[in-house]
């Protein structure tokens, strides 16, 4: 309602539009695009997504973006490297047995022909050692309301940021379930614990059948927070609010990298 | 123990240099009039013919000057009036009330002694200073012909606006809620009509406007950028008296008299907005009786009384409010059955403010002035949606800020050499950031949340006007600042000082520095200077916005053209500035386990700091048949915070390399007068989306074939406000047409707005060339507000 009420007061008001064209326009570089999410499941859970950025001004941004096939990509970290392999248009997968060690460096660097080389390189986070977790769950009719309470112990000596996703599991096929309080960290830590609370449904299947449900809680880097905090407040269609830029952690491109140290954590 | 060090300081500087007076002395003192009116003058400078001693009318219109024994000619002079000179024989402390007529008023004293002298800028002490006659505000063409202070101090260097149309002002690169706008002792917390293209104050109620970028006197505080000091007229005391006027968008009326003839008198002003009455049967006829509007009205009045010679009493109120309001009704049946429908939305925002004051002369040297005042602002949206066939629908959202304060200011004339003003306030504020209702049964949803803070905000000063030599001036003083909420108590010694040294009689070097602080904070979610922005309190997790101001200038008065000149640098650091978090907004609402509920503003708010420098020309004209001012501004602003543009320096979206003005008044004849602005200004900062991506929500749940994208698509920026919108420059005319009629003087004025019709940026935005062809390239478009505006408006002042 805000933004209509604004909007019928600026526009009422003689609005007229003009076409800029003896202002001289920032004109963009087209980059690639690389986000490649890991944990410690392994390599072979998660694909790497590959592609190229438009320019907003002087170009069309309709259709899709282009993908990048013919690019050598390679993970290099704890002693070891592995390649990816091209699966299909922009997606890459890699070895499935590469492993990922805590408080290990990973560098993972894409060449493409047109756009350059990008690398990354992070640090894998220590695994969440001690949690508690307090639960309620409210069944209505076909749906599972869980209310739950993480508390975790804070490390005075580090910064730590977390992510807590749920998942309901039918017959072997995942299906991500909403979660608020997806991203938090021991800035507001108290008494020595950094706690949280989160809500999240399932629902029945068709047949009636209750479905597994689990939480995966993961020790994330700092940039991952602030990309998925970003992330959960990102309105990039209200031309009245501050712009967000997404943080990036890819040099010569665009993108995220991350590697996680999760755990699974099974509800019900 | 650097407080009581500063205190100590200053107390000694006092007392040593107020008890090194020896001569034998008498006091003249007594109230300066407007001749006619009996309106109090304040600012009138009264001096011996010699210069040997002067001092300046408070704001009350009272002065008092140290005289030894004997005959003196003492001089009475003030903008915009004949000055007047009185020959006195003093042997004992003496009261003498002068009254001053105007240099247009045909009544008046015979007593004159030169005239028509504009004030001069080289024998003030005071710099970054700017008193604005509110004839001048009268007199300079306006849009839609509606006169506003706040549009003429932009016309001022240092001090910008934010974009087309707007009111909202930006003082050596503050915000614009770093101005402490004052009328008659009371916070204004917003000034605007209409999201700022008209301001509170238009002019009739007013008798006086300052304006302080710098340099500040210790009697004010809690603002870091400017003071804006507004008083309200006191009324005509001999006789009623009054004013009409009708313009394109709004009516006003002013009317004012004795309450007792020559002992009280009254003021009450009015105006409000036609728009909504004119169009509303036609919205009706168009929309089946469905309905939408807006409308501003403002109300000003004053009384005062002169209880005796030594006590005087004044009551003060201004109330205004913004209404946007919307009808749907619908009613129809489906299958026989009769379905009805309304929903009205209203969207409000206000402020009220009261002031009681009461004046006391303890001696002929110690004025004392003693204020409660009230202050109210709030914004109000509500949306009330009823239907036969479902359950009602109820959203309320509010935000506000209530001030009760308590003010004890005394003038204390020492000597000639000193003029003590110290005194003590205490605000009790009460701030409501958000107040959010939402109800709807079909969907289980009764919210009824508010967040609710109360501080205390007091401020103890003393400062003093020490002539040094002839030469030397200063204006020293210390204000000593406290703010508590919650279990926090902030205290801040802020030293100010300000000094001046006359190389020539009409010329002076000045320098001045300032400490402010300022306990309130105003969260925007953009700069067009919407209602919605959230005044919030300092509180323990956010801290209060300090800044350190240095500011250095030569003043140099040309006596034979009725010029002056200013010229000023200065260099502003400003910490624990506040904005909102990248992509946070004012209606933020989570989902939590208790369910829906505001997210606090004190989690969406980041903070950091701000730099401010620059330099400021000012050529002025204050006096002849050609009056105005041309005005130059070259500055840099610069913020940094840790959370917002990856931690690196950015230019603030007012930041102006270049800002001109030009006013001219030209008295063309008797009845005619030809006024005419021209405004330039770089073009503000803002930040452009350059490339867009596709982006991940990066998920741990991710099992092969899974589409992991996220809904929207990524964007790429440039640097923060990295670009320049174009350069902002306009022109607006007019001309004033009065004639002497049987019962008053009636004025007609044609003005326009814009009137080679300069097509200013207002808003940018990326859109299709061809909006009816989808694959068309994007191209960069601006939004202009306002072409050429002609308007017309007619204006009769009773005899």
């Amino acid at each position: 309602m805000k933004k209509s009420i604004i909007l019928i007061c600026v526009f009422a008001l003689v609005g007229c539009q003009t076409v800029l064209e003896d202002v001289a326009v920032p004109t963009a570089e087209v980059k690639a695009v690389v986000f490649y999410s890991v944990n410690n499941f392994g390599a072979g859970y998660s694909q790497l997504t590959l592609s190229r950025s438009k320019p907003v001004l002087n170009s069309s941004t309709t259709g899709e973006f282009e993908k990048i096939a013919d690019a050598t990509i390679s993970l290099t970290g704890n002693g070891s490297e592995t390649d990816f392999v091209y699966l299909n248009p922009g997606y890459f997968l890699t070895n499935p047995n590469y492993k990922f060690e805590a408080g290990q460096a990973y560098t993972l660097k894409a060449v493409t022909p047109e756009n350059g080389t990008l690398t990354s390189t992070v640090i894998m986070p220590d695994s969440v050692e001690q949690y508690t977790l307090d639960l309620d769950s409210l069944n209505k009719d076909w749906e599972v309301q869980y209310n739950g309470r993480l508390t975790i112990p804070d490390n005075p000596d580090k910064e730590e940021y977390f992510r807590v996703e749920a998942f309901s599991r039918y017959f072997g096929s995942d299906q991500v379930m909403y979660m608020d309080g997806e991203y938090f960290s021991d800035e507001n830590a108290a008494s020595g614990n950094i706690n949280v609370r989160f809500t999240t449904y399932s629902w029945d299947d068709e047949n009636g059948e209750r479905p597994e449900v689990y939480l995966i809680l993961s020790a994330i880097t700092k940039e991952h927070y602030n990309y998925g905090k970003t992330l959960y407040n990102y309105y990039p269609e209200n031309p009245f609010s501050e712009p967000s830029p997404l943080p990036n952690n890819v040099q010569g491109g665009l993108g995220m990298f991350t590697v996680s140290n999760s755990r699974l954590i099974k509800l019900n | 123990m650097q407080i009581r060090n500063i205190c100590l300081l200053l107390f000694t500087l006092l007392v040593c240099s107020t008890s090194a007076f020896t001569q034998q002395t008498f006091t003249l003192s007594g109230y300066v009039k407007e001749a006619g009116s009996k309106e109090l003058l304040l600012g009138v400078t009264v001096y011996k013919d010699d210069k040997s001693a002067g001092t300046v009318s408070n704001n009350f219109g009272y002065y008092a000057l140290q005289l030894p024994a004997g005959k003196h000619i003492i001089v009475y002079n003030f903008v915009g009036y004949v000055s007047v000179a009185k020959e006195i024989d003093i042997s004992e402390d003496q009261v003498l009330d002068v009254n001053l007529v105007g240099i247009d008023s045909e009544i008046g004293e015979v007593l004159v002694k030169g005239s028509k002298t504009q004030k001069k800028v080289s024998e003030e002490v005071r710099m970054s200073t700017i008193d604005v006659p509110i004839k001048t505000i009268k007199d300079i063409p306006a849009l839609m012909g509606e006169k506003d202070v706040l549009k003429v101090l932009q016309l001022m260097p240092g001090v910008q606006s934010g974009s087309e149309g707007q009111s909202g002002l930006y003082v050596r690169g503050g915000g614009p809620d770093q101005n402490l706008i004052i009328l008659d002792g009371a916070t204004v917390y917003n000034a605007q009509h209409l999201f700022g293209f008209f301001s509170l104050f238009n002019g009739d109620a007013l008798r006086s406007v300052e304006l302080i970028k710098g340099g500040f006197p210790a009697r004010y505080g809690g603002r870091l950028s400017s003071v804006i000091d507004m008083n309200m007229k006191d009324g005509n005391k001999e006789k009623y008296t009054g004013e009409l006027g009708i313009g394109v968008i709004s009516s006003k009326g002013l009317i004012e008299g004795p309450i007792a003839k020559g002992k009280g008198s009254f003021i009450v002003s009015g105006r409000r907005t036609y728009i909504d009455a004119l169009t509303q049967p036609i919205i009706r006829s168009f929309n089946d009786g469905n309905t939408a509007g807006y409308y501003f009205y403002d109300l000003n009045a004053k009384a005062n009384y002169e209880i005796n010679s030594k006590n005087r009493v004044y009551l003060s109120g201004y109330f205004g409010r913004d209404k946007f309001y919307l009808r749907e009704r619908y009613e129809g049946s489906i299958e026989d059955e009769i379905e009805t429908y309304s929903n009205d939305v209203d969207f409000g925002w206000g402020n009220a403010t009261g002031t009681a004051r009461w004046n006391h002369l303890f001696g002929p040297k110690l004025f004392s002035n003693t204020s409660l005042i009230y202050s109210f602002y709030e914004l109000g949206i509500s949306s009330e949606e009823q239907s036969s066939n479902s359950s009602n629908f109820t959203l309320g959202y509010g935000s506000g800020i209530t001030d009760y304060t308590l003010k004890q200011d005394f003038d204390w004339y020492a000597n000639n050499d000193h003029k003590v003003k110290f005194g003590l306030q205490a605000t009790h504020h009460t701030f409501t950031p958000d107040a959010l209702v939402v109800k709807d049964p079909d969907f289980g949803l009764n919210i009824d949340r508010k967040t609710e803070y109360t501080s205390v905000e007091t401020g103890l000063y003393v400062e003093d006007e020490w002539k040094i030599s002839n030469r030397l001036k200063s204006l020293y003083g210390l204000r000593l600042s406290t703010f508590t909420t919650n279990n926090t108590t902030y205290i801040n010694p802020e030293p100010r000082i300000s000094l001046a040294y006359n190389v020539k009689s009409d010329l002076a070097v000045k320098a001045s520095y300032a400490t402010m602080n300022q306990y309130v904070h105003l969260l925007s979610t953009s700069g067009v200077g919407l209602p919605t922005d959230l005044w919030v309190p300092a509180t323990d997790l956010v801290k209060p916005q300090n800044s350190q101001q240095l500011a250095a200038g030569i003043a140099k008065d040309f006596n034979k053209q009725n010029l002056s000149l200013t010229v000023e640098g200065y260099y502003k650091t400003m910490n624990n500035i506040i904005g909102y978090k990248e992509g946070a907004s004012f209606l933020a609402i989570q989902e939590s386990d208790e369910g829906l509920e505001s997210i606090s503003w004190e989690d969406n708010v980041t903070s950091g700091t701000g730099v401010s420098y620059g330099a400021e020309v000012l050529l002025q004209r204050k006096q002849g048949k050609l009056t105005g001012w041309a005005g130059y501004t070259l500055s840099w602003t610069t913020q940094q915070f840790d959370e917002l543009n990856n931690g690196e320096k950015f230019f603030a979206r007012y930041d102006r390399r270049h800002d001109i003005s030009l006013v001219g008044i030209y008295e063309f004849s008797d009845n005619i007068t030809l006024s005419a602005t021209w405004v330039y200004g770089t073009g503000n900062a803002i930040t452009l989306p350059i490339s867009t991506y596709q982006i991940s929500e990066m998920s741990s749940v991710n099992s092969p074939g899974r589409n992991n994208f996220y809904w929207a698509n990524g964007t790429e920026y440039t640097a923060r406000n990295d670009f320049r919108m174009r350069a902002y420059h306009r022109a607006d005319i007019g001309v004033q047409v009065t004639k002497e009629k049987k019962k008053g003087i009636r004025t007609w004025e044609f003005s326009a707005y814009n009137f080679y019709n300069r097509r200013n940026p207002f808003y940018y935005f990326i859109g299709l060339e061809d909006q009816f062809e989808p694959d068309s390239k994007q191209v960069l478009k601006q939004i202009s507000l306002f072409p050429v505006l002609p308007s017309v408006s007619w204006n009769f002042k009773f005899n």
